[in-house]
């Protein structure tokens, strides 16, 4: 792709909010130009198995779509014949790109929209997806741009189910004491 | 979900997936309450995996593996 690498900064924001008609969405044109090049990345991989370049760690060796495939959609059974077997029956479903295609429209489209219930799996399926295309699943990764994923997602999900936010803080206490990322554990003293 | 059905799905832990959307795709997924997939949730974070659906055939249990994986989450499946 010719478009520029694009990063968050800190002035930028992502907003969403919950209202009758769905949810509100409301982000500056920054992060809506990030995201809409992000995802339209995540499309030519789903798409063409074209890999985005890797912006750090030049002494890495580039990650081949066999590798990213393989983290995105890791396998589905132990035996690895088996996994691969249905990495490929469910190729189809698994590299639609009718989501993606869909929430990098209404990016492109203003910094301003109104999700319903269809739109807000597209996105859960675009942010999940995404993610995984740049970077590992396993290993924290505290870039500017993986943060923010987990802020816009994080963001749709509390103003889609309000009343996950009053269950929040038994949540965050039962697993780790205040961190809300899945693997992040508490330092041990 | 089938109890004693042989077909399983599992959702395993990660470091890309926060909690909290653990806690919703398992309601809209798998179809769990809300008290019921945040149990779960804390569990894939705490024991490393946890069980999120039981099936008679393996074309259902596949299904939801497809669906999860589609939204990012690293889902398998088994046969007891």
């Amino acid at each position: 792709m010719d478009e520029p690498v694009r990063e968050v900064a800190f002035d930028d924001y992502f907003d969403a909010l919950p209202v009758v008609e769905g949810i509100l969405v409301r982000m500056s044109d920054n992060v809506a130009a990030t995201l809409a090049h992000h995802v339209g990345e995540l499309i030519q991989f789903l798409e063409h198995d074209e890999v985005p370049p890797k912006r750090t760690g030049f002494l890495r060796r580039r990650l081949s779509a066999e590798d990213v495939l393989r983290r995105m959609f890791p396998d589905a059974y132990r035996d690895r014949a088996t996994a691969d077997d249905f990495r490929t029956r469910h190729a189809s479903l698994l590299r639609d790109s009718t989501a993606p295609r869909r929430v990098r429209a209404q990016c492109l489209g203003g910094r301003s929209f109104l999700l319903d219930h269809q739109d807000m799996d597209d996105w859960m399926i675009a942010l999940g997806l995404v993610r995984l295309m740049l970077h590992p699943r396993h290993g924290v990764d505290r870039s500017m741009t993986n943060v923010w994923f987990w802020h816009m997602q994080d963001s749709l999900v509390l103003a889609s189910n309000p009343h996950m936010v009053d269950n929040m803080a038994d949540l965050v206490h039962s697993a780790f004491g205040g961190h809300l990322h899945s693997g992040r554990r508490p330092p041990k003293r | 979900m089938i109890p004693d059905a042989p077909w399983r799905v599992s959702v395993h832990d990660d470091d890309v997936n926060t909690i909290v959307a653990i806690w919703y795709l398992l309601q809209t997924l798998c179809g769990l309450d809300s008290p019921q997939a945040q149990q779960t949730a804390l569990d894939i974070h705490q024991r490393g995996q946890a069980e999120v659906g039981a099936f008679g055939d393996r074309a259902t249990a596949e299904a939801l593996v497809v669906s999860l994986q589609r939204h990012g989450l690293h889902a398998t499946a088994g046969n007891a």
